[in-house]
């Protein structure tokens, strides 16, 4: 969980936006995924307990509906921080560096644009959603408090992108995304990640 | 519509995230061919992505992720891989063996092909190199193996196909069991013809004392499958129940008993799994919001009747679902591939009169086998980055294993009641 591991040289205006904008994020989403996370695992599993000895929880399966909604949207800005989401490298790696940092920048202006493109699109969900005061069965809680994550998870996947972008205008080296460099140099993979 | 596939193409092949590749295609299309609904039918796509990650079933999928993650950071694979090789290492081909069924196995703790490739190809590589096994060997040995996770239950392949398809997820579960251990069975007896031809020495035979010993400290790590498979025949726990039951072991099992869990490690282990699903789960939603739009459009009317034939027999619609199933699983993502085929498919093809869950076993056994073929099988990218190995290195030693995984496919097309058996025997 390193938040910044850029070497503190040179330190610019575009540089301290960006790590602002970095430690910001990070905190946020690492403590929704984590708290999150535990509550599913808790829930479900004191879900089998209760129904094993007395009866079923009967707001768990709306409960963990709306946690998982919420690891979901979260974790994918999360992931795009860490450039984990999945897509096909054979070409990029396998290109020069200063063409891969090209490369890397187009794709994330674009992907930038699809994520605040959703980002609006979920915005215009939710406020629909507000207007229709729905309410979920169990808890009879406003349907639209499901949704209030997805404009807030693209939004901030957005801004992961433009992150990306102004890293790979700072440094020399063509960095995945503003925490990963291109090489996977600093991920600890082995046992503890998959 | 070509400018949609060539979009799709290009951003396939530039590397840009499959999440964007899916949800850029279709706002394109949006954009050029229907402006006046675009705004509009964003805020569907948006709905058919909301609608994607809500079925209760998936649930289960984050918690198998994080019984994965509690046990890859634990001590679990460590005593399985030492219990089973002081049983079959000093055969021809022992420690191969010792692989593939570790991975077997492991397959039925973790559910996910990554963390089989992380975590039992971490320990085993370097002993099969130390051993005098060539490394494309290994790798290609510890890909091929980690495939078999996918059939072998809890399955995320399996879920994803039993969502999009409302097919039973723990009947597939039950039938993807006989064909795993088949495979596993004519990877075991390649090993074995491998190092007898190659001469590769084999290791002392341990003797029954420090087999004892083995049993008693890698003996606890056999109740995940107990609990799944077993919890699930019954019919005592659903996928779901199953999926937290195996958190709760998972937890007892490495605190408690093994104690190689700080909270540290604990948290970790959730900040993961948050991550894993966020990952597999926008890929759900923007398959469902991509298979929305190719419904909208009727393309399956268009492409199936002329792919398929007038009055098809049943062997040729399954051939063709299993080559392009194949074909897509070499270039995306199963879990994408999956998603956005099998809507499409499997009305046409249970019509044929070819059994659902037999269906599934074989998308799901192509997802496995696609996923491990070059050019761009998502596991040779895994390896690739776990083991720092150049990409030839990897593929090295691919085609055999491809040809028994074809075999396989063969075999089960010819025999499905090495599926179907099981599913049935718990049906009554």
């Amino acid at each position: 969980m390193n938040t910044d591991s850029e070497p503190p040289v040179k330190i610019g205006r575009l540089r301290r936006i960006n790590r602002t904008m970095g430690k910001v994020t990070n905190a946020m989403e690492v403590s929704i995924l984590v708290t999150c996370v535990a509550a599913l695992a808790v829930l479900l599993i004191t879900n089998v307990l209760a129904r094993t000895f007395f009866q079923s929880i009967y707001f768990a399966e709306e409960i963990s509906q709306f946690l998982v909604m919420l690891i979901t949207f979260t974790g994918v800005s999360y992931a795009v921080r860490k450039a984990r989401h999945i897509r096909m490298g054979a070409f990029l790696d396998a290109m020069p560096p200063p063409v891969e940092k090209i490369f890397i920048i187009i794709i994330s202006a674009i992907s930038a644009l699809v994520m605040a493109i959703m980002a609006w699109a979920s915005w215009e969900y939710l406020t629909n959603a507000m207007d229709m005061s729905h309410k979920t069965p169990a808890l009879r809680m406003p349907k639209w408090t499901f949704y209030v994550i997805i404009p807030i998870g693209f939004g901030l996947a957005c801004l992961q992108y433009i992150r990306t972008i102004l890293k790979n205008i700072i440094e020399d080296d063509p960095w995945q995304s503003p925490d990963q460099q291109s090489e996977y140099e600093d991920e600890e993979i082995g046992g503890t990640h998959i | 519509m070509i400018l949609f596939g060539i979009s799709l193409a290009f951003m396939l092949l530039f590397g840009f995230p499959f999440m964007v590749t899916l949800l850029g295609s279709l706002i394109l299309y949006l954009l050029v061919y229907m402006p006046e609904f675009a705004p509009r039918m964003m805020v569907t796509m948006v709905q058919q992505v909301i609608a994607g990650v809500s079925p209760p079933a998936l649930v289960c999928v984050p918690m198998f992720i994080l019984s994965a993650s509690i046990i890859t950071s634990g001590e679990s694979a460590k005593r399985l891989i030492h219990m089973l090789k002081v049983f079959v290492g000093h055969l021809p081909g022992g420690l191969p063996i010792t692989t593939n069924a570790s991975c077997t196995l492991f397959g039925a703790v973790s559910g996910s092909t990554q963390a089989t490739v992380a975590a039992i190809g971490g320990t085993m590589r370097p002993m099969l190199l130390e051993a005098g096994y060539k490394s494309p060997f290994t790798l290609g040995l510890i890909i091929n193996s980690s495939d078999i996770a996918f059939l072998i239950p809890p399955s995320i392949g399996f879920i994803v196909y039993g969502v999009a398809t409302s097919t039973s997820i723990g009947m597939l579960f039950l039938a993807g069991i006989f064909p795993g251990l088949m495979i596993f069975v004519m990877f075991s007896l390649y090993c074995y013809v491998y190092s007898k031809i190659k001469k590769i020495p084999t290791l002392p035979r341990a003797d029954w004392s420090e087999r004892l010993i083995a049993m008693r400290r890698g003996m606890p790590v056999m109740g995940f499958p107990v609990i799944v498979v077993g919890g699930i025949y019954t019919g005592i726990l659903s996928p779901t129940e199953a999926a937290a039951a195996a958190v709760l072991y998972a937890l007892f099992l490495e605190t408690v008993i093994y104690r190689s869990l700080t909270f540290e490690r604990i948290i970790d282990a959730f900040l993961q799994t948050g991550v894993i699903t966020g990952v597999v789960f926008i890929l759900v939603g923007a398959g469902q919001a991509f298979s929305f739009l190719i419904g909208f459009l009727q393309i399956p009317a268009q492409v199936l009747p002329p792919l398929f034939g007038t009055d098809p027999s049943m062997l040729w619609v399954m051939t063709i679902v299993v080559v392009v199933y194949f074909v897509a699983c070499m270039f995306v993502d199963p879990i994408v591939a999956i998603f956005i085929l099998s809507p499409i498919f499997q009305p046409y093809v249970v019509s044929a009169g070819v059994d659902p869950i037999l269906l599934g076993t074989l998308v799901v056994l192509q997802a496995a086998i696609g996923s491990a073929t070059p050019p761009f099988g998502c596991d040779i990218f895994t390896a690739q980055l776990i083991f720092r190995r150049p990409y030839l290195e990897v593929i090295g030693h691919a085609l055999p294993f491809l040809l028994m995984l074809m075999l396989a496919t063969v075999i089960l097309i010819t025999f499905p009641q090495i599926a179907l058996w099981l599913p049935n025997m718990a049906m009554g």
